[in-house]
């Protein structure tokens, strides 16, 4: 257990910036997930904290010492990837067993540690058992289990759970979340998988291109994304973002084709205002934020089912309105066919105004 | 042309030995949108792949229409099959790609010209035909894609994951464009997939298999709301039901270790017609259930909690069974705190822990 501290981290491939000036605190005992799309740094952030890419620029520091001059071995660092990279001819004991033999414990004593680990990955019946003889998630357990059993500084995982099918991963998020908890270590996470990052980190740090977004905890980031790039990233179904203008005169945000109106409090109008740019925003609301009615209520905006997407316990209804399309969360027991028209109204404590030239959030 | 689809007893059995699919009986209608929902090795594709004729069933019979087709070639079958949906030719425009199944055909340049400009109207892709695909986004590709799956203006689809290698957000996309462009077209489509959130989103009706053998035919929500078999109940639904052996005993009480739950008389009577073992298996879903610090029939302690957003997913700890409830984002309990549990009893599933069938 320990800390991790990247301070100004840059890391360059050719004339491509793959990590731009990072700086994120990893505090003790933390669980922090690293969230972006293919391509956005994760990995490489990652590897330079491990050692095993050398940083352009930035320092990475443990409990407050420059790691810079330790090879990765030195920095005692478990690093947990995709692939698990079991040894197949050994048995699951001697595959959690093995980063002890290097060292000179007694055979009582690495026989108890693969017992406690084995005890918190709920894997003691595997142990005599080969790699071929596990399904996926129990060859990621052990994995994880040889990771666990050298009581390292910190976890280090690398999409660990992507060769997972769907269920299994639903299974392992929650199960690596207790086993942080009851481990009590420092876990730096890296996902492209939102529903993981939410789910399991105690603090998620958004990478895009390169670049911190945002670091929150999880409902802080999902409720108050602070750009474009964050509000489209975090949540499913995707917010809804839709070109508009904003009406200082009369308070009310305009769609850019006028195929409808807005009416928004005063409060509003005062945050956008007191931007430059009233002409070029984006009108971002979550799915669960609008809701349907089959009268034309008041302060709504009219739309006609495109599409209707049953998901058990709750529906998607996905509306034109305009040009665009509004996705709206309703119940199951809400049941309208395509074509229906339907007015839209939006919880207004709760939408979102972006300046679409700065991609930044008004509000 | 109606173009339903009939499959009557089919059997697929490999060279191996292996049975793939065992005694498949399922009635698709003209211009119906049915999904083979399954994990993988269940037989959905095998079962595609005949109706495409690319595999020829061990025994059985395959309607298309009114024709019987057991011995037509694929070809002749009047079907587009979709594998994946970003094989584009990178040499060729949007429009050529569009064009390239019509070129091989007797159409003429007229005709063809006429159809690809149908078919980008329909996809909204008009503006970007003299394009290449790596002049397009990716959504833009996938449109191109099912472009030229239409193009040939096939009576029936069928698609096999075609949506697998997408992304998150451009997958909802597609599904939301799939869908009604279906409806729009009325043409039938027959779609395979393993995520259970495809079939039911898209989906008129679900046929979910499992080791080659169907196990309920129904709309979405029908089968989400009573699953037929222990299997279906694990599969659809995310978070998935949380499933749980108990016996009924003489005082109408559901019990395992650390449960007890009381049902009405009614209910108990229900089941103990269609059941002659105590052994259940009981189901309920995560919407289905509420915690609270106080009130409850059951109690249990927090063991993990999940943020989605929208709703925070709670794993409790009863005895040795796991729950999964989902509330609101604003309920809040920590990891470890004593919490009771409480469900609406109209709700709950029940299976027979021998035969895997619903009880009630």
């Amino acid at each position: 257990m320990s800390s991790i501290s990247i301070q100004h981290m840059t890391k360059r491939f050719g004339s491509n910036v793959a990590v731009n000036d990072v700086n994120l605190e990893i505090k003790d005992r933390e669980f922090v997930v690293l969230l972006g799309p293919t391509g956005a740094g994760k990995t490489t952030l990652l590897r330079c904290v491990a050692g095993l890419e050398r940083p352009d620029g930035g320092t990475v520091s443990i409990d407050g010492q420059d790691i810079k001059a330790q090879a990765p071995a030195e920095r005692d660092l478990a690093f947990v990837f995709q692939s698990y990279a079991l040894y197949p001819r050994k048995t699951v004991y001697q595959n959690i067993a093995f980063p002890l033999e290097a060292r000179a414990m007694s055979k009582a004593d690495i026989a108890a540690a693969v017992k406690r680990v084995a005890g918190m990955l709920h894997i003691e019946h595997l142990l005599e058992r080969r790699p071929a003889q596990l399904s996926g998630g129990e060859q990621q357990r052990v994995a994880l289990g040889r990771a666990m059993v050298r009581r390292p500084h910190a976890f280090l995982m690398d999409e660990p759970l992507t060769n997972l099918d769907f269920k299994l991963r639903a299974e392992m998020r929650s199960e690596l979340k207790r086993i942080q908890q009851e481990l009590s270590e420092t876990f730096f996470y890296v996902t492209n998988d939102q529903v993981e990052a939410m789910s399991m980190a105690d603090r998620m740090a958004v990478l895009n291109r390169g670049v911190i977004q945002q670091i929150g905890v999880p409902q802080e980031v999902y409720e108050h994304p602070i750009n474009l790039f964050v509000a489209g990233f975090i949540g499913s179904p995707r917010m809804n973002l839709i070109k508009c203008k904003f009406d200082t005169a009369t308070s009310t945000l305009i769609d850019s084709e006028d195929a409808w109106r807005l009416p928004v409090p005063n409060g509003l109008r005062d945050a956008v205002a007191a931007t430059r740019n009233t002409d070029d925003l984006l009108f971002g609301v979550r799915a669960e934020d609008v809701s349907l009615s089959e009268n034309g209520g008041d302060g709504g905006i009219p739309g006609s089912v495109y599409v209707v997407e049953p998901l058990g316990d709750r529906t998607i209804y996905d509306l034109r309105v305009g040009g665009g399309i509004f996705k709206v969360k309703a119940p199951p027991t809400f049941r309208v066919p395509t074509g229906k028209q339907l007015n839209l109204s939006f919880n207004l404590d709760r939408i979102h105004i972006f300046d679409a030239q700065t991609q930044q959030a008004i509000l | 042309m109606m173009a339903q689809i009939k499959l009557k007893d089919i059997v697929k059995r490999f060279p191996n030995g292996a049975l793939a699919v065992a005694s498949l009986n399922l009635d698709i209608a003209d211009g119906e949108f049915l999904v083979l929902l399954g994990p993988s090795g269940c037989g959905k594709t095998t079962t595609l792949r005949s109706i495409a004729g690319l595999e020829r069933q061990t025994s059985g019979d395959i309607f298309i229409g009114e024709r019987l087709v057991n011995d037509l070639p694929a070809g002749l079958r009047d079907i587009a099959f979709v594998f994946q949906f970003y094989a584009l030719y990178p040499h060729m425009s949007a429009y050529d790609n569009i064009a390239f199944p019509l070129r091989a055909t007797q159409i003429s340049t007229a005709e063809v010209d006429q159809r690809v400009q149908s078919v980008a109207q329909k996809l909204r892709i008009e503006h970007l035909l003299k394009r290449r695909p790596n002049r397009l986004a990716s959504g833009e590709q996938q449109r191109v894609a099912l472009g030229r799956a239409m193009v040939r203006q096939p009576q029936v689809f069928l698609m096999d994951e075609p949506l697998t290698n997408l992304d998150a957000s451009l997958r909802a996309d597609m599904r939301v464009e799939l869908k009604h462009l279906q409806s729009d077209l009325g043409v039938t489509m027959v779609y395979v997939t393993h995520d259970q959130v495809e079939a039911m989103s898209m989906g008129q009706r679900i046929a979910v298999m499992n080791l080659g053998v169907l196990q309920q035919v129904g709309a979405p929500l029908d089968i989400y709301e009573r699953p037929q078999t222990l299997f279906v109940a694990g599969f659809i639904g995310n978070p998935p039901m949380t499933l749980i052996p108990v016996e009924l005993d003489e005082s109408n009480t559901l019990r395992a270790e650390g449960i007890a739950i009381p049902v009405p008389p009614a209910l108990t009577d229900r089941v103990r017609t269609h059941q002659r073992g105590a052994e259940l298996v009981l189901g309920i879903r995560a919407e289905d259930s509420s915690i609270s610090a106080q009130e409850g029939v059951l109690s249990g302690c927090v063991r993990t909690v999940e943020p989605l957003g929208d709703e925070t997913i709670y794993t409790i700890e009863v005895g040795s069974t796991l729950f999964r409830t989902s509330t609101s984002p604003t309920i809040r309990h920590a990891v470890g705190a004593p919490v009771k549990i409480s469900f609406n009893t109209d709700r709950i599933h029940l299976f027979d822990a021998h035969t895997q069938q619903r009880v009630m």
